[in-house]
């Protein structure tokens, strides 16, 4: 990948009236990932309302394959989104860490905290939104298999989704900010990898509710997997000072050398 | 014209404002709600599990963890005393946004029956605390002690009515008592609520104020210990080599 | 809030796959199904009503001797409970044994209870509709369903209430402009404290930079407080803690008498086990997986003065009927009834008579109630009901259980 000003990424420069490159957030972009991430996702949950009451219900009857149907769907969609982006953040990684102009660092850390904008959003879709949906869900129904409507939604489709806007923030962090070539930053990987656990946390939440929980409180100690797993995010904290200080000298260094520059 | 290097450097502190604070929202929002959902979700939930002695010391028990731990780097860091209020802030709007979306139009609760509790004022007061203070040995003394110590009389303006007794076919019930009764959860039993029972050792009837001394208490030891955490957990120095 | 309600109705129909329904209570392990709790006489009625409108749901169900050792029993704490996909419904009664069930309360093994329940239809929709028995660490016990379709009432439905000091409530929308207000009060005095440190824009860098500086210079970073921020927080505290103290107030002289929430456990009077002057023994029992085909072999010995035959066999809500006994149709497509699935060899008992019969259930209702998963189990125990009827109708139940052997070829 080139390190050069002029080759900053798509997703982070914006032209002056004059035309001539300046760093910057490009919001259209920006905003247009969060907003289609909330499209896919509110379709998803309108999908939940109209058919979780009526074919839900009983994974033995004949319609819940809608719901498994959906559930195939995902998880051979999913997994692949997920080894492409890996594999085309590896492909363009930065082959010269040591030299990248601070333009251009500037510049990804706009495109870092892009990637960890969606992965919190997928935070609350997954964490209180459907986290939730599915607390209520259990509470009015008979506990039926592992495959229930939200389930289909929070397990297969949102976990998957944390995994891959949660590892795409890391790999892309690895792969192109300098200060992440050859170390790794303790919260940023606490902040990521704990709530990426969640997911294996499924096979111990379903095992315990096989055998001891047949009633449905969700404040129980079965659940308290998930919670240090989502404490974990409290290290973002530390994340955010990292990108305060690292985009401070950034900023310093780039807006002297505009300035000079007259862009 | 060019741009002084001072009005560059703004533009672009800008927004890195925007944006990371939209991921901090995110991140907050979704998580404090997401731990607390599996901690103590119930007692949120459901007004018939808003009684004198569980609810006014778990659920304020556990929502101190994330707001003292990110206080630690807000404060050390940047000495803005805002994190309790903004975190539950943002943890009291997906609430609602839960209520309404899953409880209320998936579960079909009436809202009545599934309100949130408030806890804003008592954020409002450790921020405040840590501010005038200064100090995070006396936060906890103060500010974090009535964060635990408040619930009860913060949010007795909208539960008193749910505790007015209710005479039903010659039983008396309170309000939330019947919301439980009458609106049915198939898989959450009365017997399954963990509120207060009557037992012999109470001290007169101090039930309230007693839990609430003990909430007070719960809250300073977790505000510190939660912050220690935070401090550890947020040095952004701390790098590896391998993992 | 309502428009809002119905956008969304409107966006969720544009999704809906096909308004047909199901139920869920088979996903529990056969045996335990069949050796926990038997429901039977279930009814329910209207099964077509109005918003508005109160369903009677009525039935017995025995506790059965062979619940497993293993499994919490009904001794400590269970409740009454309906199974219907959300509140499309209100309880307005229920009882066991003529008493209130509000509470919970614990039972008997090896007793019959009779059981009503009041439904106060709230929704509109097609729901199937099941009582079930939750037992305290054990989950929730499912009896017979019945399709029950409501359609709109006249009036939006409300849920009044009188409270013992004279006031009418509607619990649907109980306090919930008190409830509004404070929350939104709240939201606006934190709104006004985030707002008064985000007034500086752009403000993490910046901040962070005059921190670092001056931690640099050796300095307190402490003196980036102002004496202005300690007053705006001296006036919030100031504010916080009035509006704390004064809503409490408030609220003590609106609500002047409050109870705490009720918990104790209702008791339902012991009784005496259910005598029989039928005795079954279950001498062998085998399930022909090819043929769907359940045999018990029986030895009865009939001690009452009347001749008494075979009419039904019950296990895990499915009814297998003898035909030559009674004629029992399903309600609706999910009763699950086995009109012709009974057959007895062996014939009446008279009075004083012992001998052995042999008893097949033979139906595709083993297969799609997921019964035949009985070899899946680690437990094989088969239990269920004999129904026995004498001429003039009378009818004893029986329990009887034991060891079940599959028949694989």
């Amino acid at each position: 990948m080139s390190t050069t000003t002029a080759e900053l990424s798509v997703l982070n420069e914006e032209k002056t009236v004059a035309g001539a490159q300046r760093a910057g957030v490009n919001f259209t972009i920006y905003l247009s990932l969060l907003a289609g991430l909330i499209i896919v996702y509110s379709l998803h949950r309108l999908f939940l309302h109209a058919n979780a009451h009526t074919v839900g219900l009983d994974y033995f009857e004949p319609e819940f394959q809608v719901w498994m149907n959906l559930f195939y769907v995902q998880i051979v969609v999913l997994p692949t989104l997920m080894a492409g982006i890996a594999y085309y953040l590896w492909r363009t990684r930065e082959l010269n860490p040591d030299n990248v102009a601070p333009e251009v660092e500037l510049s990804r850390y706009f495109s870092f905290i892009a990637w960890l904008s969606c992965y919190t959003l997928i935070v609350i879709f997954a964490g209180a939104v459907h986290g939730e949906a599915d607390a209520a869900w259990h509470q009015v129904v008979i506990r039926d298999t592992d495959f229930t409507p939200t389930h289909v939604g929070l397990f297969y489709l949102l976990m998957p989704a944390l995994i891959i806007t949660g590892g795409g923030s890391y790999i892309f962090a690895k792969t192109r900010l300098p200060m992440h070539a050859k170390q790794h930053l303790l919260p940023l990987g606490v902040a990521i990898g704990g709530p990426i656990l969640i997911m294996p946390n499924v096979g111990l939440n379903e095992w315990g509710h096989t055998f001891f929980y047949a009633e449905e409180m969700f404040g129980t100690p079965i659940h308290y997997g998930f919670a240090i797993l989502g404490l974990a995010l409290i290290a973002l904290g530390g994340v955010v000072v990292h990108i305060v200080h690292r985009c401070k000298e950034l900023v310093d260094i780039v807006s002297e050398r505009e300035a000079r520059q007259g862009v | 014209m060019a741009d002084d290097q001072s009005a560059i450097a703004k533009r672009l502190e800008t927004q890195i404002d925007i944006i990371l604070i939209t991921a901090i929202v995110f991140a907050i929002a979704g998580a404090t709600a997401f731990v607390m959902a599996v901690t103590m979700g119930d007692w949120e939930y459901w007004v018939d599990w808003k009684d004198r002695r569980f609810w006014p010391l778990v659920p304020i028990g556990m929502l101190m963890v994330i707001p003292a731990a990110l206080s630690s780097t807000f404060w050390v860091k940047f000495r803005l005393p805002f994190a309790f209020t903004a975190i539950v802030l943002c943890y009291s709007a997906v609430r609602w946004l839960s209520t309404y979306l899953n409880f209320h139009i998936f579960g079909g609760f009436p809202i009545s029956f599934v309100w949130p509790s408030v806890y804003i004022p008592m954020a409002i007061l450790v921020d405040c605390s840590l501010l005038i203070t200064r100090s995070v040995f006396l936060t906890g003394l103060t500010g974090a002690f009535l964060w635990g110590a408040l619930i009860y009389p913060a949010n007795w303006p909208m539960l008193a009515a749910f505790h007015e007794p209710i005479n039903y076919n010659g039983e008396m019930l309170t309000a939330a008592d019947l919301l439980g009764y009458e609106y049915i959860r198939t898989s959450l039993p009365e017997y399954i609520r963990v509120v207060e029972r009557s037992i012999l050792r109470t001290f007169g009837d101090a039930v309230t104020p007693l839990t609430a001394v003990f909430a007070g208490f719960l809250c300073t030891v977790v505000f510190y210990l939660s912050w220690i955490i935070g401090a550890i957990v947020n040095d952004h120095r701390r790098w590896l080599k391998k993992v | 809030m309502r428009s809002v309600d119905r956008l969304l109705t409107a966006l969720i129909c544009l999704l809906l796959v096909e308004n047909a329904a199901a139920h869920g209570e088979r996903a529990q392990q056969a045996n335990t199904r069949m050796r926990t709790t038997h429901f039977y006489d279930v009814s329910m009625s209207p099964t077509n009503l109005r918003v508005g409108d109160t369903m009677k749901l009525t039935g017995r169900f025995r506790v059965s001797k062979f619940w497993p050792d293993h499994i919490p029993g009904v001794e400590d704490r269970v409740f009454l409970n309906i199974g219907s996909s959300g509140p499309n419904f209100v309880r307005t009664a229920s009882t066991i044994d003529g008493v209130s069930m509000v509470q919970s309360t614990s039972l008997q093994t090896g007793r019959d209870y009779e059981f009503t329940m009041d439904l106060k239809a709230r929704k509109t929709g097609r729901f199937h509709v099941h009582p079930v028995l939750n037992v305290l660490n054990t989950g929730t016990l499912v009896g017979g369903g019945r399709w029950i379709t409501i359609e709109p009432g006249a009036q939006p439905f409300d849920n009044k209430v009188e409270t013992m000091f004279g006031r009418e409530v509607d619990l649907e929308t109980y306090n919930l402009n008190v409830v509004y207000s404070w929350h939104l009060l709240w939201f606006l005095v934190g709104g006004a404290w985030l707002a008064y440190w985000f007034r500086r824009r752009p403000l993490l860098i910046p901040r962070y930079r005059e921190v670092q500086s001056l931690e640099d210079a050796g300095e307190d970073p402490d003196q980036l407080i102002t004496a202005t921020d300690r007053k705006v927080a001296a006036g919030f505290v100031a504010v916080t803690l009035v509006l704390i103290i004064g809503g409490y107030q408030w609220a003590e002289a609106r609500h002047p008498v409050t109870t705490p929430l009720r918990t104790a456990k209702v008791d339902v009077p012991e009784k005496p086990a259910p005598v029989s002057s039928i005795d079954v023994k279950l001498e062998e029992a085998t399930y022909r997986i090819p043929g769907r085909s359940f045999q018990m072999t029986l030895t009865v010995d009939n001690h009452s003065n009347q001749v008494v035959e075979v009419g039904e066999f019950a296990t895990a809500n499915v009814r297998f009927i003898n035909p030559s006994v009674q004629s029992v149709e399903p309600h609706d497509s999910h009763d699950l009834v086995a009109p012709q699935g009974l057959r007895v060899e062996g014939g009446p008992l008279t009075p004083g008579d012992s001998h052995v019969i042999k008893v097949f259930a033979e139906d595709a209702l083993w297969e799609t109630q997921r019964l035949t998963l009985l070899i899946n189990d680690p437990d094989s125990i088969i239990v269920g009901l004999l129904f026995f009827y004498g001429p003039d109708g009378s009818r004893e139940i029986v329990e009887v259980g034991g060891p079940m052997l599959p028949v694989f070829q």
